[in-house]
Protein backbone atom coordinates (compact mmCIF):
# COMPACT_ATOMS: atom_id res chain seq x y z
CA UNK A 1 0.00 0.00 0.00
CA UNK A 2 1.25 3.17 -1.07
CA UNK A 3 -0.14 5.70 -3.23
CA UNK A 4 3.59 6.22 -5.23
CA UNK A 5 3.13 2.52 -5.86
CA UNK A 6 -0.56 3.56 -7.33
CA UNK A 7 0.64 6.07 -9.27
CA UNK A 8 3.50 4.04 -10.84
CA UNK A 9 0.61 1.94 -11.85
CA UNK A 10 -1.37 4.11 -13.45
CA UNK A 11 1.58 6.04 -15.59
CA UNK A 12 1.96 2.76 -17.02
CA UNK A 13 -2.15 1.76 -17.62
CA UNK A 14 -1.94 5.74 -19.20
CA UNK A 15 0.82 5.77 -21.40
CA UNK A 16 0.14 5.65 -24.64
CA UNK A 17 1.76 2.73 -26.06
CA UNK A 18 4.04 5.15 -27.85
CA UNK A 19 5.70 6.75 -24.72
CA UNK A 20 8.91 5.03 -23.30
CA UNK A 21 8.48 4.57 -19.47
CA UNK A 22 12.10 4.70 -18.51
CA UNK A 23 12.19 3.23 -14.02
CA UNK A 24 14.85 4.09 -12.16
CA UNK A 25 15.08 1.37 -9.74
CA UNK A 26 15.85 2.32 -6.30
CA UNK A 27 16.10 0.51 -3.02
CA UNK A 28 13.02 -0.85 -1.19
CA UNK A 29 13.97 1.02 2.42
CA UNK A 30 12.56 -2.21 4.01
CA UNK A 31 14.51 -4.28 2.02
CA UNK A 32 13.93 -7.14 -0.17
CA UNK A 33 12.75 -10.21 1.79
CA UNK A 34 9.97 -9.77 4.39
CA UNK A 35 6.73 -10.24 2.88
CA UNK A 36 3.43 -9.78 5.13
CA UNK A 37 0.21 -8.63 5.19
CA UNK A 38 -2.91 -9.00 3.53
CA UNK A 39 -3.01 -9.34 -0.38
CA UNK A 40 -4.97 -6.65 -1.45
CA UNK A 41 -8.79 -7.40 -3.14
CA UNK A 42 -9.69 -5.62 -6.18
CA UNK A 43 -12.72 -4.57 -4.87
CA UNK A 44 -10.57 -2.50 -2.39
CA UNK A 45 -8.56 -1.05 -4.92
CA UNK A 46 -8.48 3.05 -4.28
CA UNK A 47 -5.97 5.45 -4.88
CA UNK A 48 -3.48 3.67 -1.84
CA UNK A 49 -3.60 0.24 -3.99
CA UNK A 50 -4.28 -0.76 -7.81
CA UNK A 51 -2.92 -4.21 -7.86
CA UNK A 52 -3.11 -7.23 -5.77
CA UNK A 53 0.28 -7.58 -3.92
CA UNK A 54 0.63 -7.57 -0.07
CA UNK A 55 0.98 -4.86 2.58
CA UNK A 56 4.54 -5.55 2.71
CA UNK A 57 5.58 -6.68 -0.81
CA UNK A 58 9.22 -6.73 -0.64
CA UNK A 59 9.74 -5.33 -4.21
CA UNK A 60 11.40 -2.33 -5.73
CA UNK A 61 9.17 -0.01 -8.19
CA UNK A 62 11.39 -1.74 -11.06
CA UNK A 63 10.26 -5.46 -10.07
CA UNK A 64 6.65 -3.71 -9.28
CA UNK A 65 6.35 -1.94 -12.67
CA UNK A 66 7.05 -5.44 -14.70
CA UNK A 67 4.17 -7.07 -11.72
CA UNK A 68 2.07 -4.65 -13.23
CA UNK A 69 3.25 -4.72 -16.71
CA UNK A 70 1.44 -8.13 -17.14
CA UNK A 71 -1.93 -6.66 -17.11
CA UNK A 72 -0.69 -3.48 -19.13
CA UNK A 73 1.34 -5.48 -21.55
CA UNK A 74 3.81 -2.57 -22.99
CA UNK A 75 6.57 -4.26 -24.74
CA UNK A 76 9.25 -4.88 -22.28
CA UNK A 77 12.96 -6.83 -22.28
CA UNK A 78 14.33 -8.72 -18.95
CA UNK A 79 17.38 -6.40 -17.91
CA UNK A 80 20.46 -7.97 -19.37
CA UNK A 81 22.94 -7.53 -16.46
CA UNK A 82 23.60 -7.36 -12.36
CA UNK A 83 26.79 -6.90 -11.27
CA UNK A 84 27.69 -6.28 -7.46
CA UNK A 85 29.49 -2.94 -7.47
CA UNK A 86 28.46 -0.72 -4.91
CA UNK A 87 27.40 2.39 -6.24
CA UNK A 88 24.55 5.07 -5.98
CA UNK A 89 24.45 5.16 -9.94
CA UNK A 90 22.45 2.56 -12.15
CA UNK A 91 23.63 0.43 -14.52
CA UNK A 92 21.94 1.19 -18.03
CA UNK A 93 20.45 -2.04 -19.50
CA UNK A 94 19.57 -1.49 -23.08
CA UNK A 95 16.06 -2.21 -24.24
CA UNK A 96 16.06 -0.21 -27.48
CA UNK A 97 12.80 -1.62 -28.97
CA UNK A 98 11.00 -1.55 -25.58
CA UNK A 99 8.48 0.68 -24.34
CA UNK A 100 8.94 -0.63 -20.61
CA UNK A 101 12.86 -0.22 -19.39
CA UNK A 102 13.57 -0.91 -15.81
CA UNK A 103 17.41 0.76 -15.34
CA UNK A 104 18.45 -1.56 -12.50
CA UNK A 105 20.86 -0.84 -9.72
CA UNK A 106 24.22 -2.39 -8.69
CA UNK A 107 25.30 -3.38 -5.50
CA UNK A 108 22.01 -4.07 -4.04
CA UNK A 109 21.25 -7.02 -2.13
CA UNK A 110 17.44 -8.49 -1.03
CA UNK A 111 18.78 -8.02 2.86
CA UNK A 112 19.91 -5.02 2.37
CA UNK A 113 17.20 -2.22 4.26
CA UNK A 114 17.97 1.33 3.62
CA UNK A 115 20.99 2.40 5.97
CA UNK A 116 22.87 -0.65 4.44
CA UNK A 117 23.03 0.68 1.55
CA UNK A 118 24.43 3.90 3.04
CA UNK A 119 22.68 6.13 0.62
CA UNK A 120 20.80 9.47 1.99
CA UNK A 121 17.58 9.54 2.44
CA UNK A 122 15.89 11.76 0.41
CA UNK A 123 12.32 12.29 1.64
CA UNK A 124 9.63 10.67 -0.62
CA UNK A 125 7.35 12.98 1.15
CA UNK A 126 7.09 15.06 4.36
CA UNK A 127 5.85 12.96 6.12
CA UNK A 128 8.83 10.40 6.21
CA UNK A 129 11.31 12.47 6.41
CA UNK A 130 13.66 10.26 8.19
CA UNK A 131 14.89 6.79 7.55
CA UNK A 132 13.09 6.17 10.99
CA UNK A 133 10.01 7.19 9.40
CA UNK A 134 9.98 4.70 6.73
CA UNK A 135 10.91 2.18 9.39
CA UNK A 136 7.66 1.68 10.79
CA UNK A 137 5.34 3.70 8.76
CA UNK A 138 4.16 0.14 7.09
CA UNK A 139 3.02 -0.18 10.71
CA UNK A 140 2.36 2.71 12.25
CA UNK A 141 0.20 4.18 8.96
CA UNK A 142 -2.98 2.22 9.69
CA UNK A 143 -3.67 4.54 12.99
CA UNK A 144 -4.60 6.83 10.03
CA UNK A 145 -8.05 5.10 9.50
CA UNK A 146 -8.78 5.36 13.72
CA UNK A 147 -9.60 8.16 15.88
CA UNK A 148 -5.78 7.62 17.04
CA UNK A 149 -3.21 10.30 16.28
CA UNK A 150 -0.60 8.94 14.19
CA UNK A 151 2.40 11.86 14.99
CA UNK A 152 1.78 13.69 11.90
CA UNK A 153 2.30 17.62 12.76
CA UNK A 154 5.05 16.52 14.83
CA UNK A 155 8.84 15.95 13.47
CA UNK A 156 8.55 12.22 13.91
CA UNK A 157 5.42 11.41 12.39
CA UNK A 158 4.20 7.91 12.48
CA UNK A 159 7.30 7.33 15.06
CA UNK A 160 5.18 8.79 17.79
CA UNK A 161 1.69 7.85 18.56
CA UNK A 162 -0.98 8.54 21.12
CA UNK A 163 -4.93 10.18 22.13
CA UNK A 164 -6.60 11.38 24.63
CA UNK A 165 -8.21 8.70 25.41
CA UNK A 166 -5.23 6.59 26.03
CA UNK A 167 -2.90 6.66 28.65
CA UNK A 168 0.55 7.37 27.87
CA UNK A 169 1.34 5.63 31.45
CA UNK A 170 5.34 5.93 32.35
CA UNK A 171 7.43 3.05 30.58
CA UNK A 172 10.39 1.17 31.55
CA UNK A 173 13.95 2.22 30.96
CA UNK B 1 -0.12 2.10 26.54
CA UNK B 2 4.53 2.13 27.07
CA UNK B 3 4.07 -0.70 29.32
CA UNK B 4 1.29 -2.73 27.33
CA UNK B 5 3.62 -2.04 24.46
CA UNK B 6 7.01 -3.13 25.49
CA UNK B 7 5.15 -6.28 27.20
CA UNK B 8 4.33 -6.80 23.68
CA UNK B 9 7.29 -6.39 22.15
CA UNK B 10 10.01 -7.59 24.43
CA UNK B 11 13.54 -7.07 23.21
CA UNK B 12 17.45 -7.91 23.87
CA UNK B 13 19.11 -6.59 26.67
CA UNK B 14 16.18 -5.11 28.81
CA UNK B 15 15.67 -2.70 27.11
CA UNK B 16 12.25 -1.02 26.10
CA UNK B 17 11.18 -0.37 22.62
CA UNK B 18 8.48 2.63 23.44
CA UNK B 19 8.78 5.09 25.88
CA UNK B 20 6.00 7.41 27.36
CA UNK B 21 5.69 10.73 25.24
CA UNK B 22 3.36 13.46 25.44
CA UNK B 23 2.87 15.91 22.08
CA UNK B 24 0.96 18.73 20.49
CA UNK B 25 0.77 18.32 16.98
CA UNK B 26 0.94 21.53 14.99
CA UNK B 27 -1.87 20.24 12.33
CA UNK B 28 -3.81 16.86 11.66
CA UNK B 29 -5.60 15.01 14.28
CA UNK B 30 -5.77 16.69 17.92
CA UNK B 31 -3.58 19.90 16.63
CA UNK B 32 -3.16 22.09 19.02
CA UNK B 33 -3.58 20.02 22.38
CA UNK B 34 -1.14 17.83 24.15
CA UNK B 35 -1.98 14.30 23.16
CA UNK B 36 -0.30 11.31 25.48
CA UNK B 37 1.30 8.96 23.58
CA UNK B 38 4.61 6.71 22.73
CA UNK B 39 7.00 7.24 20.94
CA UNK B 40 8.35 3.80 19.35
CA UNK B 41 12.49 3.24 19.31
CA UNK B 42 12.28 1.48 16.08
CA UNK B 43 16.14 1.14 15.93
CA UNK B 44 15.35 -1.46 19.06
CA UNK B 45 12.74 -3.50 16.71
CA UNK B 46 13.44 -3.34 13.21
CA UNK B 47 14.44 -6.46 12.12
CA UNK B 48 13.00 -8.61 14.94
CA UNK B 49 9.34 -7.78 14.51
CA UNK B 50 7.83 -8.07 11.08
CA UNK B 51 5.87 -4.89 10.51
CA UNK B 52 2.36 -6.14 9.62
CA UNK B 53 2.66 -8.34 12.55
CA UNK B 54 4.17 -4.84 14.65
CA UNK B 55 1.10 -2.20 13.12
CA UNK B 56 -1.45 -5.61 13.93
CA UNK B 57 -0.23 -5.57 17.93
CA UNK B 58 -0.89 -1.64 18.16
CA UNK B 59 -3.61 -1.92 16.89
CA UNK B 60 -4.81 -4.33 19.22
CA UNK B 61 -3.56 -2.34 22.23
CA UNK B 62 -4.94 0.93 21.28
CA UNK B 63 -8.10 -0.89 21.24
CA UNK B 64 -7.73 -2.37 24.17
CA UNK B 65 -6.68 0.58 26.06
CA UNK B 66 -8.94 3.07 25.04
CA UNK B 67 -10.89 4.66 27.36
CA UNK B 68 -13.86 4.31 26.99
CA UNK B 69 -13.47 1.95 24.31
CA UNK B 70 -16.29 3.69 21.88
CA UNK B 71 -13.29 6.42 21.84
CA UNK B 72 -11.07 4.04 19.41
CA UNK B 73 -12.88 3.95 16.03
CA UNK B 74 -12.69 3.48 12.45
CA UNK B 75 -12.69 7.08 10.88
CA UNK B 76 -10.25 8.53 8.08
CA UNK B 77 -12.06 11.84 7.88
CA UNK B 78 -9.09 13.74 8.16
CA UNK B 79 -8.24 11.72 4.91
CA UNK B 80 -11.32 12.64 3.45
CA UNK B 81 -12.57 9.17 3.87
CA UNK B 82 -15.00 9.25 7.35
CA UNK B 83 -15.90 5.73 8.67
CA UNK B 84 -14.00 2.54 7.93
CA UNK B 85 -13.36 3.45 4.02
CA UNK B 86 -10.35 4.03 4.68
CA UNK B 87 -8.90 0.82 6.97
CA UNK B 88 -10.82 -1.15 4.00
CA UNK B 89 -8.81 0.68 1.61
CA UNK B 90 -5.34 0.71 3.36
CA UNK B 91 -5.14 -3.07 4.10
CA UNK B 92 -6.59 -4.30 0.51
CA UNK B 93 -9.66 -6.03 2.36
CA UNK B 94 -12.18 -5.38 5.26
CA UNK B 95 -11.55 -8.41 6.84
CA UNK B 96 -8.64 -6.92 8.73
CA UNK B 97 -11.12 -4.55 9.83
CA UNK B 98 -13.80 -6.81 11.01
CA UNK B 99 -11.07 -9.42 12.49
CA UNK B 100 -9.61 -6.01 14.87
CA UNK B 101 -13.06 -5.28 16.15
CA UNK B 102 -13.45 -9.22 17.80
CA UNK B 103 -11.57 -8.36 20.84
CA UNK B 104 -11.51 -12.40 21.49
CA UNK B 105 -8.97 -12.29 18.88
CA UNK B 106 -5.40 -11.78 19.40
CA UNK B 107 -3.19 -10.08 16.53
CA UNK B 108 -1.44 -13.06 16.34
CA UNK B 109 -4.35 -15.53 15.14
CA UNK B 110 -5.06 -11.62 12.62
CA UNK B 111 -1.63 -11.94 11.45
CA UNK B 112 -1.83 -15.78 11.11
CA UNK B 113 -5.33 -15.48 9.03
CA UNK B 114 -3.51 -13.61 6.48
CA UNK B 115 -0.48 -16.32 6.13
CA UNK B 116 -1.92 -17.74 3.24
CA UNK B 117 -1.98 -14.51 1.10
CA UNK B 118 1.53 -14.04 1.97
CA UNK B 119 2.48 -17.63 0.93
CA UNK B 120 0.68 -16.75 -2.73
CA UNK B 121 2.17 -13.57 -2.79
CA UNK B 122 5.89 -15.09 -2.24
CA UNK B 123 4.98 -17.26 -5.14
CA UNK B 124 3.87 -14.70 -7.42
CA UNK B 125 6.77 -12.31 -7.31
CA UNK B 126 9.02 -14.48 -7.57
CA UNK B 127 9.12 -13.86 -11.44
CA UNK B 128 8.99 -10.68 -11.20
CA UNK B 129 12.37 -10.38 -8.97
CA UNK B 130 15.48 -8.47 -10.36
CA UNK B 131 17.43 -9.14 -7.57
Amino acid sequence: MYDVMAGAKLALTHSNHATKMLILDRPNPLGGVEVSGPLLQMHEKSGYGKYPITHIHGMTIGELSILFNEDIQLPYASPSSKTNTISSSAAATTMTSSLLQVVTMTGWTRDMRWRDTRLPWIPPSPNLPTVSSSDVYGATVFLEATTVSEGRGTTTPFEQFGAPFISAQVGMW
Amino acid sequence: MALRLNADFPVSNQQAAFRAAYYQPSFSKYNGTTVPGVQWLSERTTGVYDIFQSGTQMLCAVRDLASPPEAFEWDGVWFGHPGSELIDQYAGTPLYRTMLNDRTLSAETIVEFFAKDVEMFMETRQAFLLY
